[in-house]
C-alpha cells in the first residue's frame, strides 16, 4: 500500500511539473505558419548568399557595428566576411577545415571541422563563442527551437520596414524579447531585434539584405590560403 | 526499494534536462524557461544538396491559437521607419536606450548601407585599393533615356525596392581594375586586338606594366575562348549574352567576343570598383562607363543596364 502511494505521488508530481511547464504559453498559429514558411524557403536552397547589417550592445554597454556577407553552398561550404568596429575577420569552411583570418592582426588559424555547415556553426560557437551572422535562420528546426525556448510567439500582421512589406512576429521568454520581421514577398527574414529583459544594455539588431537564392558560387571561394606574411595563431577557446 | 531508486533517478534526469542551457546562436541561445530541447544541431551529415538538409517540423508541437494582438506589449520595438535609407546618420543615438524606452528602433540605430563601402572583398588578397567604392553625387547633365524599353518591353522595376550596391568579389582568381601583380598564373594566355596584347586569365584582363601586370577593363571586341565559372547567361529580346566581371560577351563560332553593355540586360553582380551616383533623384551604379539600375525582384538583388544620354 505504501509502495502504491509512493508511486502515485511520483506520477502526480510528474504530471504537475509537465502541466506547469507549458502553462501560460501562447503561440499564434499564424506566427508559427510564417516561421514554417521561412524555414521551408531556406530549406529548399542549394546555395545562398546574403548580407547582415548588425548592431549590438553588450552587457557592459559597448557597441559593435558589423556588416557581414555570407555565402553558403550545399550543406558543407561556407564563407563569411565580417567588417565591423571590432575589426575585419573572415571565415572559410570547405567541408573539412574551418579557417578564420583576422585582417587587422594578420593572423589566422585552420581547424579540423565537422562534415556539415550547421555542425561547424554549432561547434565553433560552443567552443570559441563565435556567432555566425543570421545562423538562427539557417537551422531547419527554427520554428520548433522557438516554440521550445520561448513562452510566447505573437503575430502582429503586416508592417512596412524600410518600405519593405513584412510579417511581424514577436517571441518572448523570461530573458528576452525577440522580434522578427519576415519579408512578405519572399518569406525571407528582413529584420531581427533581440532585447534583453534582464540586462538594460544588451541589445542586438540586424537587417538582412542582398539575398541571392541558389547563386552559382565557385568552390574556390570556400578555400583559404594564408596570405603571405600572416601568422598562424591558435584560436582561443572561450572560458 | 531498489526499483524506486531508479524511478527517482529517472525523475532527476528529467528535471535536470529541462534546465540545460540552450542552443547555439542568439535566438536559439537566448535563454528561456522551457529549455533543453535540442542542445546542438544533430541533422544528417551531407543530406542532399540543400544548405541545411531541408526544413523539419516536430511531430509534438504545443497547441497554437489565433490571438488578437493589435498592439505590441510595452517594452518592445516598433519597427516603423526604423532605418532611414535616404539620410544616413552613422551616429548611434542611445538616448532612447538610456531612458529605458525601446519603443522605436530608429532611435537605436539610424544607418544606411549606401555609406558602407564593401569594396575590399579581397578574400586572400589584402592589398586591394579600398578607395574605389564611394558614393558620388554626380552633378552632370545626364538623364536616363526614357524612350527605351527595358527587359523585354517592361521599363524598369519601379514597383520593386531599390538596393544598395555592393561590389562582388568573384573568387581567388579575380582581381579588380587597377590591381597590380608581379606574376601571372600559368593559365594566363595572350589575346590581342588592334596590335595591343593583353594577358587573359579567368575572366580578368591584364596589360604588362613596369615590373608586372595591371588589371584593365575588358577591351571591346577582343575574343576569348573560355569564360570562367560564375559566368551569367542573359536572355534579352531573344538574344543570348554572357556576362562576367563587368564585361558582356556574345558567342561567335564557339568563342566569346566582348561587346558594349546591351541596353536593358539584367545581371546579378557588379565587381568592386563601381560607383554609386545619384541622377534625377535615383541611385545608379557606374562601372566602366556603364550605368546600372539596382533593383530587387523576388528576393534577388539585380542590376539592369540603362543607357544615359546627355541632355
Amino acid at each position: 500500500m505504501i509502495k502504491k502511494v509512493f508511486l502515485y505521488s511520483i506520477l502526480s508530481a510528474l504530471i504537475f511539473i509537465s502541466c506547469n511547464s507549458s502553462g501560460g504559453d501562447e503561440y499564434d498559429t499564424r506566427a508559427v505558419e510564417s516561421l514554417d514558411k521561412l524555414t521551408e524557403t531556406i530549406g529548399k536552397l542549394t546555395s545562398l548568399s546574403y548580407s547582415v547589417d548588425s548592431y549590438s550592445i553588450d552587457e557592459e554597454g559597448k557597441e559593435n557595428d558589423k556588416m557581414s556577407d555570407v555565402y553558403l553552398k550545399g550543406s558543407h561550404k561556407m564563407f563569411v566576411e565580417n567588417k565591423g568596429s571590432k575589426g575585419n575577420k573572415n571565415f572559410w569552411y570547405n567541408g573539412e577545415k574551418f579557417a578564420y583570418f583576422l585582417y587587422n592582426e594578420n593572423e589566422y588559424d585552420i581547424l579540423d571541422a565537422p562534415d556539415n555547415t550547421l555542425k561547424v556553426i554549432d561547434s565553433i560557437h560552443n567552443k570559441f563563442g563565435i556567432n555566425f551572422p543570421a545562423a538562427d535562420f539557417l537551422y531547419p528546426t527554427l520554428t520548433d527551437d522557438i516554440l521550445d525556448n520561448y513562452d510566447q510567439l505573437l503575430y502582429f500582421g503586416e508592417e512596412k520596414v524600410d518600405n519593405v512589406m513584412c510579417i511581424s512576429l514577436e517571441a518572448t521568454n523570461e530573458d528576452n524579447i525577440v522580434q522578427i520581421w519576415i519579408e512578405k514577398e519572399t518569406n525571407l527574414p528582413y529584420k531581427l531585434v533581440i532585447s534583453s529583459k534582464t540586462n538594460e544594455n544588451k541589445y542586438y539588431e540586424a537587417i538582412y539584405l542582398n539575398w541571392r537564392l541558389n547563386p552559382k558560387l565557385p568552390d574556390i571561394m570556400f578555400e583559404f590560403l594564408p596570405p603571405e606574411g600572416s601568422e598562424r595563431k591558435e584560436l582561443m577557446a572561450k572560458k | 526499494m531498489k526499483k524506486y531508486k531508479y524511478i527517482v533517478l529517472v525523475i532527476m534526469i528529467f528535471l535536470g534536462s529541462s534546465a540545460t542551457d540552450l542552443l547555439a546562436q542568439r535566438v536559439r541561445g537566448g535563454g528561456g524557461s522551457r529549455g533543453g530541447a535540442r542542445s546542438s544541431y544533430s541533422g544528417g551529415s551531407r543530406s542532399g544538396s540543400s544548405i541545411n538538409g531541408g526544413s523539419r517540423k516536430s511531430s509534438s508541437r504545443p497547441s497554437t491559437s489565433q490571438y488578437n494582438k493589435s498592439t505590441r506589449p510595452s517594452g518592445s520595438n516598433n519597427s516603423s521607419g526604423s532605418r532611414n535609407k535616404s539620410s544616413y546618420n552613422s551616429n548611434k543615438n542611445k538616448s532612447n536606450k538610456a531612458s529605458g524606452n525601446k519603443s522605436n528602433a530608429s532611435n537605436k540605430r539610424n544607418s544606411n548601407n549606401n555609406t558602407r563601402n564593401s569594396n575590399n572583398r579581397s578574400g586572400n588578397n589584402i592589398n586591394i585599393d579600398n578607395s574605389r567604392n564611394v558614393n558620388v553625387n554626380v552633378n552632370k547633365n545626364t538623364r536616363v533615356n526614357n524612350n527605351r524599353h527595358y527587359y523585354n518591353g517592361r521599363r524598369g522595376y519601379h514597383s520593386f525596392h531599390h538596393h544598395s550596391y555592393r561590389g562582388f568579389h568573384y573568387g581567388r582568381h579575380w582581381h579588380p581594375f587597377g590591381f597590380f601583380v608581379t606574376t601571372l598564373a600559368v593559365t594566363a594566355i595572350i589575346v590581342s586586338i588592334n596590335n595591343t596584347h593583353y594577358h587573359y586569365d579567368q575572366g580578368v584582363y591584364y596589360v604588362q606594366s613596369s615590373g608586372g601586370y595591371t588589371v584593365v577593363y575588358a577591351p571591346t571586341n577582343i575574343v576569348v575562348v573560355t569564360l570562367p565559372e560564375g559566368m551569367e547567361t542573359i536572355q534579352l529580346n531573344d538574344d543570348s549574352y554572357y556576362y562576367f566581371g563587368g564585361a558582356f560577351y556574345v558567342k561567335e563560332n564557339g568563342k566569346y567576343r566582348v561587346i558594349e553593355a546591351p541596353d536593358g540586360a539584367v545581371i546579378t553582380n557588379i565587381p568592386e570598383g563601381g560607383e554609386e551616383v545619384e541622377i534625377g533623384g535615383n541611385m545608379y551604379v557606374v562601372y566602366n562607363k556603364t550605368y546600372y539600375m539596382p533593383f530587387s525582384q523576388n528576393g534577388k538583388d539585380l542590376y539592369q543596364v540603362v543607357i544615359m544620354e546627355d541632355s
